[in-house]
């Protein structure tokens, strides 16, 4: 294993005094992992505790030419923050804090570390709401979030990580510090850089800072939860709520495959033998909602629901949601071992999307799960199979190309949620062409002339 | 490099698919910032030992893992159900170290060691005893100088245990230190007309050498408690401290030579003596402080009994605030191997409740009890929710 200078050492140590600097094998080992499992042992791990360190250490890695790793929870899970060339991990656990809840401003300014479930809490606490709700909310970080332009269920009405960033600071290889964006909800001088950084896996600078928007929390949301004999009449029950002309909160799908496992998990409240679901939240002030409600249950009743549930209450919301999140672990009736991926498609072609899936899976006579956020387009496909079974993982992986085919025929996309990272690099020039991936190096290029930050990940 | 992209296992052979649930329910990481601690770095340190492909130094690994408040929380917050503290107990078992032996002398002897740390404690406040030392802060904290004034007043008893024979389970802190404790609870349980047995030789609950990896010691002390409590008649179990009822509890899942259905009967005998505290009339007297927080200790708070009690005794007197991954500090073996480490831990259990003076910090967990003491700032009380009645 190869090893940082000693005077680049010993500068570090002025930089990071203390458990600030980590060196031990067995000490940076976890540094070197994320939820994508792949793994690379890092050479060193710091933990600042202001922008200042943060540009030291960029000022040095540029000079010494390492790499750098920016770490928040280590949740992505492509890999987005595996040190693959040896360098330096930035952990930003010690840059936790919230700065300000502004209920005026309707801002909140975060460390990069603030746990994103944390900020939705403190906002809360002040009748404020930060809309993005990723499902790791709970245990994933803001600048992590921004760096994936993380999504998530309630992105149907209010988007994605991306559409909630009004300003960053970030510290850019050599050491300058760009304060980009401002607290201005409308704010158009210049090229938007604030926004250059979501999205960017880690890749341009080191996010210290962020500043974000927020909304007056709603005052109430309700969930129904829709039970089908077959998948047509889900999808065109989907249809009909956005055509009564409402943008629900949450628009989730399961298969009947995902409703048989979840069945086989626990006690559910739908009939054996149910082929699709639809669970919708809304949410506004209490008479709009009962307003609304109503109207989402005219839109699906004609579609002839074998179980419509309604929960109002937090605790009966919890009650319907638990199924969805324990999707993950039901699907395991199928098989040992689980790939997924995160494809997205015009809202228009998710019925023929999820048709065309089915079809693949057939042909190559393997198990594909899907389900997701149907309400934005943005599917979730499991393969589940039996990784020691060898013409099983080869048929699996054909599956797998062949859905990303698939879904870029459609104009569809192959990561609407969950980043490139690592795992999608082999697929990212079929995406975007040429050209554009030529752009994006050249972007790079300007504000990273020499690779140090997060390099082969993303573009 | 290793590993498929985004495969993850099924929960048949439960495995760690580094998800970071745990990260945000670990007390250690949240005080330290250390992702080395956390749970999950555990379970990777312990797959890396096992790979050819890493050359981990196995001692180092141990060192790194056995910092753990045994807290369980992650237990609770994985969605594979993996258990830190089990790993750690495995791994230690497997490789007996210093510290292990340290600790089980300690609770192993704690007829003798408690005592005599308290006497140190006290009488030579600059005797260093190494890694004991922060051991001792708590111990002196816990001396009988600094106990907190009854102000609750037990008037009358409802007569729930005419006819029931009871004895009382004291644990280390309250047969060595705190005798006080005791003598309380057994006034209580009087009071309301149990037949009171007196203690049949109750030793440790042991589940601390447990958690030290020190499996076959704790083995021992399990059988003499559950032997005492047959020779006694298989009374109920009155318990106070939390931590003990949990480890208590737990002999169900140990083979103990139980005879048939007497697995059931100890579960069955063990009572929160919170749960039948609520069965008396109190009064509150005027030196009673404006506002009393109550710390949940990790362990046996599960149906919430003392805070049912508390909450019904105090009313708005009672702050009742948590958060998911606050602890005390300590508990696991933290306080002899990394005290440092404990005493972070507590500092911030003591800033999210940040007492302001003449406040009152009660717990139903003895070593909640002796780390908050030593921690809080002068002015503020902490004490089992026993010592304010009278
Ligand atoms: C159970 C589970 C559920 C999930 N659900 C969702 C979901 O619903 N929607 C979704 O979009 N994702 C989801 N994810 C993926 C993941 O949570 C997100 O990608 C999240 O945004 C990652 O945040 P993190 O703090 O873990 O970042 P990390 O994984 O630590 O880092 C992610 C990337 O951001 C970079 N980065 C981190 N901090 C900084 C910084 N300060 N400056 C610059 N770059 C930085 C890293 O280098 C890396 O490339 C889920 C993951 C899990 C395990
Ligand atoms: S038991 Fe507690 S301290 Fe130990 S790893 Fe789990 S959560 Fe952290
Ligand atoms: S919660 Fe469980 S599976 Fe997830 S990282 Fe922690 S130990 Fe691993």
């Amino acid at each position: 294993m190869s090893t940082l200078p000693h005077s680049l050492l010993r500068s570090l140590q002025a930089v990071f005094p203390g458990d600030a600097l980590i060196l031990g094998q067995e000490e940076t080992l976890t540094f070197g992992k994320d939820a994508s499992r792949k793994f690379a042992q890092p050479l060193a791990v710091v933990r600042p505790e202001n922008t200042e360190q943060c540009s030291e250490l960029l000022r040095l890695a540029q000079e010494w030419r390492v790499p750098i790793y920016a770490r928040g929870r280590a949740t992505n899970v492509v890999g987005g923050c595996v040190p693959t060339t040896p360098g330096i991990v930035v952990s930003t656990a010690r840059m936790a804090k919230i700065l300000d809840i502004d209920g005026d401003d309707f801002v909140a300014v975060c460390q990069p570390g603030v746990v994103t479930g944390e900020l939705q809490e403190a906002a809360k606490a002040k009748g404020l709401l930060y809309a993005p709700d990723p499902a790791s909310a709970q245990f994933s970080s803001i600048a992590g979030n921004i760096a994936m332009n993380a999504g998530g269920l309630r992105a149907v009405k209010y988007g994605c990580t991306r559409d909630w960033v009004l300003g960053v600071e970030a510290v850019m290889p050599g050491g300058t510090v760009l304060r980009l964006g401002s607290r201005c909800h409308k704010d158009v001088a210049g090229l938007d850089l604030a926004r250059l950084f979501v999205g960017s896996e880690g890749t341009l600078g080191l996010i210290t800072e962020a500043t974000l928007k927020l909304l007056p929390l709603p005052e109430s949301q309700a969930t129904l939860l829709a039970v089908f004999p077959n998948d047509d009449q889900a999808l065109a029950a989907m249809r009909d709520v956005f055509r009564a002309g409402i943008l629900p909160t949450a628009m989730e799908f399961m298969s009947g495959d995902v409703l048989w496992a979840l069945g086989r998990l626990g006690s559910v409240p739908w009939p054996e033998g149910s082929k699709a679901a639809l669970l919708i939240s809304i949410d506004g002030s209490r008479e709009a909602l009962k307003h609304d409600l109503e109207r989402v249950r005219r839109a699906v009743e004609p579609n002839a629901p074998s179980l419509l549930e309604q929960a109002s209450t937090p605790e009966e919301e919890d009650a319907l949601w638990s199924h969805r999140r324990q999707v993950n672990q039901a699907v395991f009736v199928y098989g040992p071992d689980k790939s997924s991926d995160d494809i997205a498609v015009p809202r228009g072609r998710v019925g023929e999307t999820v048709k065309r899936i089915s079809e693949i899976a057939r042909n190559l006579n393997v198990k594909i799960i899907t389900y997701g956020h149907l309400g934005d387009g943005n599917i979730h496909v499991n393969y589940v199979f039996d990784a020691s079974d060898q013409d099983e993982s080869r048929r699996i992986k054909d599956a797998k190309a062949q859905v990303l085919e698939l879904t870029l025929s459609l104009g569809g996309t192959i990561t609407g949620e969950h980043g490139v990272g690592l795992s999608k690099m082999g697929w990212i020039a079929r995406k975007v062409g040429p050209d554009a991936l030529a752009a994006m190096h050249a972007v790079k290029a300007a504000l990273d002339p020499l690779g140090i930050m997060n390099p082969g990940k993303g573009y | 490099m290793s590993t498929d992209t985004t495969a993850s296992q099924a929960p048949r052979e439960p495995k760690c698919v580094f998800c970071g649930r745990c990260l945000e329910v670990c007390p250690l990481f949240a005080a330290t910032g250390k992702e080395e601690l956390s749970p999950r770095a555990k379970f990777a340190l312990n797959t890396a030992l096992d790979d050819p492909d890493h050359d981990i130094a196995a001692k180092a690994a141990l060192r790194l893992t056995g910092k753990c408040l045994s807290c369980g929380k992650c237990e609770k917050a994985c969605p594979n159900k993996l258990c830190a503290p089990r790993l750690v107990t495995e791994m230690r078992a497997a490789n007996p170290n210093i510290r292990s032996v340290l600790w089980g002398l300690w609770v192993g002897q704690a007829k003798v060691l408690w005592p005599m740390m308290a006497t140190l404690s006290r009488f030579a406040p600059h005797f260093r005893y190494g890694r004991l030392e922060s051991m001792l802060s708590g111990l002196k904290a816990l001396d009988a100088g600094k106990a907190a004034e009854p102000w609750v007043k037990a008037v009358s008893f409802e007569a729930c245990g005419r006819g029931r024979k009871a004895v009382v389970f004291p644990g280390c802190v309250a047969s060595h230190v705190r005798p006080q404790w005791n003598e309380t609870a057994g006034k209580m349980l009087r009071g309301m007309g149990f037949d009171l047995l007196p203690n049949p030789g109750f030793t440790c609950c042991a589940c601390t050498l447990g958690h030290a990896g020190l499996k076959e010691p704790q083995r021992q002390m399990q059988l003499k408690n559950v032997q005492a409590w047959r020779d006694a008649g298989r009374p109920e179990i009155v318990v106070f401290c939390a931590t003990c009822r949990c480890g208590l509890k737990g002999y169900a899942d140990a083979e103990l030579g139980w005879e048939l259905g007497e697995r059931e009967r100890w579960v069955h005998a063990l009572t929160p003596l919170s749960s039948l505290a609520g069965k008396a009339v109190y009064e509150v007297r005027d030196n009673a402080p404006d506002k009393v927080h109550y710390h949940a200790p990790c362990h046996g708070a599960g149906a919430g009994q003392d805070q049912k009690f508390l909450s019904g005794l105090l009313g708005k007197r009672l702050s009742t605030r948590g958060k998911k991954n606050l602890c005390c500090g300590f508990g696991g073996s933290l306080k002899l191997s990394a005290p440092e480490l404990s005493d972070q831990v507590a500092k911030r259990c003591l800033e999210f409740y940040a007492p302001e003076q003449g406040e009152l910090m009660l717990s139903g967990c003895a070593g909640c009890v002796i780390q908050l003491r030593a921690g809080a700032p002068a002015g503020i009380g902490v004490g089992h929710w026993l010592e304010i009645i009278s």
